[in-house]
């Protein structure tokens, strides 16, 4: 069959990159290759082609015809952790000289789990990733309403460019306390630093607080700003190396890259730094997509993958933004897509406490290499796929295709030695008992999601992907009343896919102190109306700068229009979307208060509402999005509930509640929409295995995307 | 008369269900009489299961309930833990943060139990419970509980607890940690384990009285909504586990957990510590003497906390305090409820972190806190408001002692020598919004941890009472008070030296800005040291108060001179040498409200933690890097460290061969200055016998030979002094 494919997408994870490229008529294929974090462009081209090779073409053949492609990687984020940036030199407000030295304790137990969170010893501080030499502080304050306190003392800043032009730093950033209020002194900064450069010749880059993310929060801030500067700025010119390999290929279009806050970027933009996260988030996009086009207002998104579970919620068609994102152990301003996450994947290490025989699961996991004992690559912590394998859920003949051969005994073996014996119980007993209590670990996150924010699961659908989400989705879904429980059948891309979904965004935001009091009249609304118009306008014009960048302009572009706003007093801001983009009277500013006090509630439940307090508007936000090309979610004819004969493998025994059982195997690519398969079955794909229990049965709907259903 | 229904187990009431858990565990050492885990064995992983939930329940609540609080204490550094309880008010699982407070909430619930509150007050579905009284069951009065009983079909099945830090408590002082209260009546506003809400609303009238009674209570309105939030999630998670898993498994589950907790804690004590005794003593001074306070409290005070750690070969784990001194006219009183607090804090950071932490560890446990000291004062009128500042450097020992004993064991990684004490500053009057306002600047949660047994303490990373610490942005906590920070910085050197040094402690300094009308107080140690080093590590540094009232601020930001931004060397102050005005320099660790007006500046100092080893031991490549980035001072570097160097572009290097010498000299010098332990004892026994001491050193061994004969018999028989010898 001729196919004219559309669009694709890649998700470089830490282990595996994931490319999924998709047709005209939403048909897909899927490719897997190793990652190459030195040179990400390797597994870029390894992943496509296998995806393509699936079709029996190439990619010179098909990039031609795309219209479109997105990358989410790891490269900008590895930088940052590995150290590997440039020579960047720092200016704060003076006083401030040991921030990176301090850090925010939070920072030293990031990312911990639980126990360690308390075993104070195990708390360390992360490397400054500029040495104390390169920062200087700058006498200069403004306080929080923007009023000037000290003047910039220009000989402070002459004397600091004097020292770092001497130590050849390659970039200067300046942070100045309350920037986000008044950036004058910033400014002026970056104007001494250039009329001292062109004196002397010379070019660097000068990164500002107070454009590159004017928010409250002056450590996260620095954490966001050095981040640009650091590992984005660097990586720009890698993932133009990336893009040079689509051209290669005969791309046409420009490569996007996927930005924490769930639209794309071009590589180009300043804000590259809020692609640093990117991959989780991806799953999320896909999901909201899904949501617009299927018609389903409540998504619970569950990913499972190799070293953790990460959940999120679209509510009522949104999903909701994290302005202060913990990222691989820096604390940063930056809006993210709001995700949980726990250590608990298929990858993940069982252990039993010599001192009470207690089971603990992670938070470590075997990873890629070695991996689990049964990749007998010498692994030799068992995990949850050694279960998996153990139990018969997984065919060790047909993992990634067969591309690993799976050894069975060795993992029983050292299973038994190191976890079945030591509890007393039987090797398929404790197995199975194991794999429960992930799933059940897994339960206790999603009902918690759920119910700690006062929404009821049977409002919700629960959306399984990652490679491991098919093969416990059954079990972690189970005793919770979801309206549905579906199953994508591209569930091991889904990450990629979603990439793939989502739109061009540019997004600006700039905090305020804004009040409104509870007896607020209509002519101080009006006032804060107007305030709020001048930003949105201000923020505007940067967005469209952004875009011009890229050869779109202004009518391309759909405006969305946001407030981030708290009781006053408090301290942490929801995000409300306005239903306007221009504030004209006092009503419109009630709206949006509306709009809070909803969102509010279904947060915290209604006895934490406080109206009587007034409220605070502390940030205002645009959103200028360029819609792209998507994924086309083609709908096929249903055809019989019986599934095509082929499809049938054969049986396999799986150990299932107690006992050895015999289960039906399909292969997932042909299955037909419409077909029906009853539990006990196993539904076996390349990447992935879907797992329907004996007291279920699952439909494949006319998207390809299965619907587990109880019986 | 119809007869009330009981809302115990088995027809019991609750206090009749607390008397038998407390008969079955003296009888049999095991908690409620439990002494086979029938539910673990039966079916281990169900077990884990349940558990696992309970706990994902504390943490998520916990997580939810933080973005409610408008107080930065609450939600910038955390200062908030959730709790679920027995019937009888023992702790089975429990969220992380200030998570000292376990222990103290189960007292509080206990107290209501005893006081029949079942048939007198009444414990309904959907009441609300509220305490922040010490003698009841607290730390002091800014950290106020809310407990929300859990029904199930008509019984009590357990208790949900949570409790904040609060930034305004109504005390004589502003703010929450106040330093002039003498007796309770200074303390604030206490809630005596009181009802004050009715189907899941909070009473009117009790409102009304908070208003009344705190200076302002944006704060601790949001944080009462932040608790109560908390609970409800707790209680509706507790009811629906119970539909799924069954009544009859979670009665014995919510019990068998705790015993299981008790004995993983017996056998953890096992593994870890080398069975003995270990002996420390640490000391607090209060320097009241001629401060602004009735004449009864008028004096120097020094606070003696000498402490005994017993480790035997079965698992227990006993502390005893005996030969603490007595009680007295200031806020550092400490109660029980509050010892138990600093003990079972600690514990869960360096042995009981992982698996079952609950009150397990504290059944698993033997504690003596003597009646009629500090540690027990047993008299309800003393003040207890503050009684962090003196809990922290007394459980420096527990440190000490659980450091030797991993040592001695070989866990040299589990080591932490102890931390640095702090208070943070506490300010009150007319706010930069124009409204009075009162708040204690927690940045405090992050001072300097003590050296590690094989890496140095964490710098400004730090705080006993919460393990999640955190110092919270500069621009949040200038939105909660009219001083602006023209500094922050690391106190370098401040670290008790070491082969591992302590962690370094920082300071801010603030200029008054947006009032005229400001007072600021503080508390602290700063004549003794709060903490030790072991294994010849120094003690980390306290601090002192640096003040400039009246001053030229203005002038020299109009002519762009230099400002003092830090005080990196307390032989070199900045502020002395930069500001002009009245300048007042304190080396005590309290300070009295003291006013402040714009452009005044005031330094506070968070402490350092202390050292582990011999510091001519330490690394000179780790001294090199401390010189480099200000960790500590270059005259620490030479005579402490013997590290030896020259200062190129700005850049220490060290000089290995000169560095060996030095070191070398410094054995030789320490030689010369030896005498005899024997002979450096008697000199010792004739001060002693000639009470050449100063005044509050006699007075404070005269009180605790006079609270404990045990005690005075072995002082006595130590220095060996005449039988009738007193102070």
């Amino acid at each position: 069959m001729k196919r004219t494919a559309s669009v694709f997408a890649i998700d470089a994870g830490g282990t595996m990159t994931d490319t999924i490229v998709i047709d005209e008529n939403g048909g897909f294929t899927i490719g897997k290759a190793s990652s190459s974090p030195k040179d990400e462009s390797i597994a870029f081209t390894n992943s496509v082609k296998e995806a393509l090779s699936f079709w029996n073409t190439d990619p010179e053949s098909i990039f031609p015809s795309l219209v479109g492609g997105v990358y989410s990687g790891t490269a900008m984020l590895n930088r940052l952790l590995e150290k590997r940036g440039p020579k960047v030199g720092l200016l704060v407000s003076a006083g401030m000289e040991d921030y990176l030295l301090m850090e925010r304790a939070i920072q030293t137990y990031a990312g911990y789990h639980y126990a360690d969170r308390l075993h104070a010893v195990t708390h360390v501080h992360n490397e400054p990733i500029i040495p104390k030499q390169l920062i200087f502080g700058i006498t200069e304050r403004f306080d929080q309403f923007g009023k000037e306190v000290i003047p910039l003392y220009e000989h402070d800043v002459k004397q600091a460019i004097e020292g770092l032009l001497e130590e050849n730093v390659e970039a200067i950033c300046v942070n100045f306390l309350f920037s986000y209020i008044n950036s004058q002194h910033e400014e002026e900064v970056e104007s001494i630093i250039f009329s001292e450069l062109n004196r002397i010749s010379k070019e660097l880059p000068v990164y500002l607080s107070s454009k590159i993310h004017p928010v409250r929060g002056d450590f996260p801030r620095l954490n966001s700003l050095l981040l640009a500067a650091y590992a984005a700025e660097p990586s720009r010119k890698h993932l133009m190396k990336i893009k040079d390999v689509t051209k290669k290929m005969g791309a046409k279009f420009e490569l996007q890259i996927m930005a924490a806050h769930g639209g794309t970027l071009d590589i180009g933009s300043s804000n590259l730094y809020q692609t640093v996260a990117s991959g989780p988030i991806g799953g999320m996009v896909g999901a909201l997509y899904l949501s617009k086009h299927l018609g389903i207002n409540n998504i619970l998104c569950s990913d499972v993958g190799g070293t953790s579970f990460d959940v999120g919620l679209i509510t009522s068609g949104e999903y909701s933004i994290n302005s202060e994102p913990e990222v691989s152990r820096y604390k940063l301003n930056l809006p993210m897509v709001a995700i949980d996450s726990i250590g608990a994947g298929t990858g993940t290490i069982i252990k039993v406490d010599p001192i009470n025989n207690r089971i603990d699961l992670g938070p470590e996991s075997a990873g890629a290499e070695p991996g689990p004992i049964c990749y007998d690559m010498g692994g030799m912590d068992p995990s949850i796929t050694d279960c998996d394998v153990i139990l018969g859920l997984l065919n060790p003949d047909y993992f990634l295709g067969g591309e690993i051969k799976l050894n069975v005994e060795k993992a029983k073996n050292m299973f038994k030695e190191k976890v079945s014996d030591k509890i007393g119980l039987d090797v398929y007993e404790a197995a199975a008992g194991i794999v429960d209590l992930l799933e059940s670990k897994m339960r206790d996150t999603l009902r918690a999601l759920i119910l700690a924010k006062g929404f009821f699961p049977s409002d919700y659908v629960l959306l399984s992907y990652g490679g491991g989400g098919p093969l416990h989705c059954a079990n972690y879904s189970l005793g919770i009343d979801f309206a549905d429980i579906l199953v994508p059948t591209w569930a091991a891309a889904f990450s990629a896919y979603g990439c793939a979904c989502s739109d061009y965004t540019e997004r600006a935001d700039h905090s305020v102190e804004l009040v409104i009091p509870p007896d607020a009249g209509n002519d101080m609304k009006l006032e804060i109306g107007d305030s709020i118009n001048k930003i949105w306008d201000d923020l505007k014009k940067k967005i469209v700068t952004e875009y011009e960048r890229s050869g779109y302009y202004e009518e391309a572009i759909n405006f969305r229009h946001y407030v981030r706003m708290k009781y006053t007093g408090q301290l942490d801001s929801l995000e409300v979307m306005t239903p306007i983009s221009h504030i004209g009277d006092a009503q419109d500013i009630d709206k949006i208060i509306d709009g809070f006090e909803n969102i509010y509630k279904k947060m915290y439940a209604s006895g934490a509402r406080f109206p009587e307090a007034g409220y605070q508007i502390t940030e205002v936000v645009n959103t200028g999005v360029v819609e792209t090309k998507k994924p086309v979610l083609y709908k096929h004819d249903l055809k019989g509930a019986k599934p095509p004969k082929e499809a049938f493998k054969g049986k396999r025994q799986v150990y299932w509640k107690g006992s050895w059982v015999n289960a039906n195997i399909y292969e997932m690519d042909l299955l037909e929409p419409g077909n029906e398969i009853k539990g006990l079955s196993i539904i076996e794909a390349p990447a992935t295995t879907y797992v329907v229990p004996p007291d279920c049965e699952t439909f494949l709907n006319e998207y390809l995307i299965f619907q587990l259903i109880r019986r | 008369m119809a007869k009330i229904k009981k809302i115990g187990w088995d027809n019991l009431s609750l206090k009749e269900m607390l008397e038998k858990s407390e008969q079955e565990f003296s009888e049999t050492h095991h908690y409620c009489g439990i002494t086979e885990l029938k539910l673990k064995e039966n079916d281990p992983l169900r077990y884990e299961r349940v558990f696992s939930k309970l706990k994902a329940t504390m943490v998520s609540s916990r997580e939810v309930a933080l973005h409610i609080s408008a107080s930065p204490v609450v939600r910038e550094v955390g200062e908030l833990c959730f709790s679920l309880y027995t019937p009888e008010g023992d702790s089975l699982v429990l969220s992380t943060g200030i998570i000292v407070h376990v222990h103290t909430m189960s007292d509080a619930i206990k107290f209501m139990i005893r006081n029949d509150y079942e048939t007198k007050v009444g414990i309904k579905d959907k009441d609300i419970f509220c305490n922040n009284d010490v003698d009841i069951g607290d730390v002091h009065t800014a950290d106020v509980q809310t407990l929300v009983p859990i029904f199930f079909e008509g019984e009590l099945v357990g208790w949900a607890g949570g409790v904040t830090h609060e930034v305004e408590i109504g005390s004589i002082d502003p703010a929450s940690v106040p330093v002039t209260p003498i007796n309770r009546y200074g303390d604030g506003l206490y809630i005596c384990a009181e009802k004050i809400g009715e189907n899941d609303e909070v009473r009117r009238d009790y409102q009304i009285r908070c208003e009344r009674n705190l200076r302002h209570t944006t704060y601790w309105t949001l944080d009462e909504k932040t608790r109560i939030a908390g609970c409800h999630i707790i209680r509706d998670m507790v009811v629906t586990l119970i539909k799924q898993e069954g009544i009859d498994y979670y009665k014995v589950f919510c019990r068998e957990v705790i015993e299981e907790g008790r004995q993983s804690f017996m056998e953890r004590v096992k593994e870890r510590l080398f069975p003995g005794k270990y002996r420390s003593a640490a000391f607090f001074d209060v320097p009241f003497k001629g401060k602004p306070i009735a004449s009864i409290a008028a004096k120097d005070t020094l606070m003696h906390a000498p402490m005994t750690v017993s480790v035997d070969n079965e698992g227990n784990l006993g502390v005893s305090l005996d030969g603490a001194n007595k009680w007295g006219y200031f806020p550092y009183n400490c109660p029980i409820s509050a010892m138990q607090g600093g003990f079972w804090v600690l514990i869960t950071q360096m042995l009981a972190y992982d698996g079952k932490v609950n009150d397990g560890s504290y059944f698993a446990t033997k504690q003596f806190y003597p009646p009629g000291s500090w540690s027990n004062p047993q008299n309800l009128q003393s003040s207890t408001a503050s009684s962090w500042l003196f809990l922290m450097p007394a459980f420096t020992n527990l440190d000490r002692s659980l450091s030797r004993a991993l040592f001695a064991r070989g866990f040299r990684e589990e080591i932490k020598v102890g931390y640095g004490c702090t208070d943070g500053m506490q300010c009150g009057g007319i706010g930069q919004y124009g409204q009075p306002f009162s708040m204690i600047n927690f940045e405090v949660a992050a001072s300097g941890m003590g050296a590690r047994g094989i890496m140095d303490g964490l710098d400004c990373a730090y705080a006993m009472w919460n393990p999640e610490s955190d110092a919270g942005d500069v621009e949040v906590w200038e939105t909660a008070h009219p001083l602006i920070y023209i500094g922050r910085r690391i106190t370098s050197g401040s670290g008790g030296a070491g082969k591992y040094r302590g962690g370094n402690g920082y300071h801010s300094v603030w200029m008054v800005w947006n009032t005229n009308e400001l007072e600021i107080y503080n508390l602290g140690a700063g004549k003794v040291f709060d903490n030790a080093g072991i294994f010849g590590g120094y003690p980390g540094a306290t601090g002192y108060h640096i003040f400039a009232n009246n001053t030229n601020m203005k002038e020299l930001i109009e002519k762009k001179s230099e400002l003092p931004h830090a005080e990196l060397d307390p032989n070199n102050s900045d502020i002395l040498r930069l500001v002009k005005g009245d300048i007042t320099v304190i080396d005590e660790g309290a300070l009295f409200p003291a006013p402040f007006k714009e452009y005044d500046i005031y330094a506070n100092f968070y402490y350092a933690g202390p050292g582990y080893g011999d510091p001519i031991e330490r690394d000179p490549k780790l001294v090199e890097n401390d010189l480099n980035n200000d960790m500590t001072l270059l005259r620490i570097g030479e005579l402490v460290y013997g590290v030896a160097g020259v200062k190129n572009n700005g850049k220490f290097i060290i000089d290995l061969g000169k560095t060996k010498k030095l070191r070398k000299t410094i054995k030789e010098k320490r030689r010369s200055n030896s005498i005899p332990t024997k002979d450096w004892m008697k000199a010792e026994r004739e001060k002693i016998i000639n009470k050449e001491l100063p005044e509050v050193v006699r007075d404070m061994y005269r009180e605790s030979m006079e609270l404990s004969s045990e005690w005075s018999k072995e002082f006595i028989e130590f220095w060996d002094l005449p039988d009738e010898f007193s102070f």
